[in-house]
């Protein structure tokens, strides 16, 4: 059985003017000891799907509307406000793309590091701080029992997302939720956080869902790749079969839109732009900037279905990729 | 990307240097501590021929967007030469200044503060043309509504503020605002860093485009390395306020000299699906430029480092005619 299993997620957000579908109906399965990549483009959700999942969206004005979040065999939207705070200190653990936005400015490092083995597992301060320390190794930050004390202005961004790392690991959380978690950093550090968490993981065997807008970080990262364009998973695939056999217009237009290597001749941009979420019609959300659409592309209401084992599109005319691949 | 490494300097960078005062803490204010100085180009030596274009690529504090600011007179040198078509940048009085601000212009990364949110697009371009006298009053219209086809916006977006466009319309009307006065060279600043890869895609297309048609040379900085050799003919790799490493983009992408640029260059996450099993190339972080390591910068990351590199600054050698590095053991 699968980790954990979304079904239907559906996460809106009022404002005077407009209800926003940020998430309209999202759905996936992520066993234990794999990675999930979730790639897309600013406004297509993925973000609001992290929080949605640790029901952290701030409501009003978001609203999860509809849907099921099972993890580990509970649905997360039916537990009481402390049970699901139980579950995030321990069970599921997030770091952002910010590290400074989930740390206290005027707290030791080290503490907020091992604050959860004090509130969720019960430990001595100084067994905490002994166990804090061993983390703090663990995730590569030097002299931590000098570091210990300091405080988060006093590290650098490469060195605040490890902090952020070793307090989400503290508790040896099942599932692990990253959200850009490189984004800030410069290339050679991120090289050093992705292959930090690539060996965590390996290490502990907890699940990964790894958001990023970086096509080759997940491309590096992930077993399966769930790509996200106005609010839906247009395309599920395993990791290889998504990059080498797109089967969904937008996921071949995100990697034909990326400088390669040879960087002679023209790039092919998606033209247009993204939609205003408040005004989609019934069709597919992609029709206006996909080169294969037809007529009733715009109309005909599209959903995710498997096309091949283990890959999933929501494209009426997914053949039509053939002629456009290199 | 292929292109004749002969033919004028446009741009000569001659040993320049900028330091900016670091801000004092309340403990060096109670000490009656001086400013220290922070070196954010240490003596940076380039030159940039005629229609090309030189990227300009580092990692955060490198001192990459000092210089570009250095050349536009964004922020002032502390000793050192500029020069533009044989004329000193350094030396110009303020009438004199204006004048070049008109040939060299610079786009930033993030069009939204560097433009007016109370501006209409119109109203922005149109204030350039006055203020420099580019168009007689009767032809300010027409060549508002030029510039927006040549970097292909719609003629109905001209009455918009910033705050209703996208982004890559508002990069879109930067550089409209830096061509607006005709420049010879651009000095482009993270251009496509806030953009989504699709809009990226637009941009760089665009921009390739608009140095083809008008003859354009261009300072590229970025920090993405895809994206810089995309643009560029040849390529600055700067760490800690030097280039450590410059060539044609095929020398320094596919034959990088320099230890630096090599793990830079092995960095970079590939689009090839194959799950990663390598430990990462450069170790720790970027020193302080309070507190620039003796002999070579790069020593305290660097794979290679001998005793030599603790002691003495590395020489400049040159690997071909186009290609050097500032390495004592430069090479694979």
């Amino acid at each position: 059985m699968a980790l954990l299993e979304v079904r239907g997620l559906c996460t809106e957000f009022r404002t005077p003017d407009a209800v926003i579908p940020a998430n309209a109906g999202v759905s996936f399965n992520l066993d234990a000891g794999r990675t999930l990549g979730i790639v897309g483009e600013s406004g297509s959700g993925k973000s609001v799907l992290c929080r949605a999942l640790l029901g952290l969206i701030q409501s009003p004005p978001g609203f999860v509307t509809a849907g099921e979040i099972v993890f580990d065999g509970r649905d997360l939207r039916h537990l009481d406000e402390t049970t699901l705070r139980r579950v995030r200190g321990t069970a599921i653990a997030m770091i952002f793309q910010n590290p400074m936005s989930g740390l206290n400015p005027v707290w030791p490092v080290g503490d907020q590091i091992s604050e959860g083995l004090r509130v969720h597992r019960g430990l001595s301060p100084s067994a905490a701080r002994a166990r804090g320390i061993a983390m703090m190794r663990q995730v590569g930050i030097p002299s931590p029992e000098v570091r210990y004390d300091e405080y988060p202005h006093q590290w650098s961004g490469g060195m605040l997302q490890r902090a952020m790392i070793a307090m989400a690991m503290a508790c040896e959380p099942k599932l692990l939720l990253a959200d850009e978690p490189t984004t800030a950093l410069d290339v050679t550090i991120q090289d050093q956080i992705l292959a930090l968490l690539v060996e965590l993981q390996e290490r502990t065997g907890m699940a990964m869902i790894l958001v990023s807008h970086d096509m080759a970080v997940i491309a590096e990262t992930s077993d399966h790749v769930a790509v996200m364009y106005a609010g839906r998973m247009v395309e599920v695939a395993p990791t290889a079969a998504a990059f080498r056999t797109p089967r969904h217009p937008y996921t071949l237009g995100l990697l034909q839109s990326i400088p390669r290597a040879a960087g002679d001749g023209r790039l092919t941009p998606i033209p247009g732009q993204p939609p205003n979420l408040a005004r989609l019609g019934d069709g597919c959300p992609f029709a206006d900037r996909c080169a294969v659409a037809s007529p009733e592309c715009r109309t005909r209401p599209v959903a995710l279905r498997e096309i091949d084992p283990g890959h999933w599109t929501a494209c009426h005319f997914p053949e039509r990729l053939a002629g456009l691949q290199a | 990307m292929t292109q004749p490494l002969d033919g004028d300097a446009a741009l000569v960078i001659d040993d320049l240097v900028v330091e900016y005062g670091a801000p004092r803490g309340l403990v060096d204010l109670a000490l009656g501590r001086t400013r220290r100085r922070v070196r954010a180009v240490d003596g940076v030596s380039l030159v940039v021929r005629r229609n090309e274009t030189v990227g300009l690529v580092g990692e955060s504090g490198c001192g990459k967007t000092t210089l570009g600011r250095a050349i536009v007179r964004i922020v002032e040198p502390t000793s050192g030469a500029i020069s533009l078509d044989g004329e000193n940048l350094l030396t110009l009085g303020s009438d004199e200044l204006r004048a070049m601000r008109r040939r060299v212009q610079m786009v930033f990364q993030d069009p939204y503060s560097s433009l007016n949110p109370r501006m209409s697009v119109e109203r922005t371009l149109a204030e350039v043309l006055r203020f420099h006298r580019i168009r007689p009053a009767a032809g300010v219209g027409d060549r508002v509504a030029e510039l927006l086809s040549l970097v292909g916006l719609a003629p109905e977006l001209a009455g918009r503020r910033p705050r209703a466009l996208s982004g890559g319309q508002r990069q879109r009307v930067g550089l409209a605002r830096a061509l607006a006065l005709e420049p010879t060279f651009l000095v482009l600043d993270e251009p496509v860093a806030a953009l989504d890869v699709s809009i990226q895609a637009q941009i760089l297309n665009l921009l390739r485009d608009l140095r083809d048609r008008l003859g354009l040379t261009m300072l590229f900085i970025a920090h993405e390395l895809s994206v810089i050799r995309h643009m560029s003919h040849r390529v600055a790799v700067m760490y800690l306020g030097r280039v450590v490493e410059v060539g044609t983009a095929a020398e320094v992408f596919d034959h990088p000299a320099h230890p630096y640029t090599q793990g830079l260059v092995r960095a970079i996450p590939r689009l090839t699906p194959e799950r990663r099993h390598r430990k990462p190339v450069i170790q720790g972080e970027v020193p302080s430029p309070l507190n620039i390591p003796p002999g070579c910068r790069f020593h305290t990351r660097c794979p290679k480092a001998q005793d030599i590199c603790r002691r003495i600054a590395p020489p400049d050698v040159a690997l071909s005619p186009s290609h050097r590095a500032e390495c004592h053991f430069p090479g694979p």
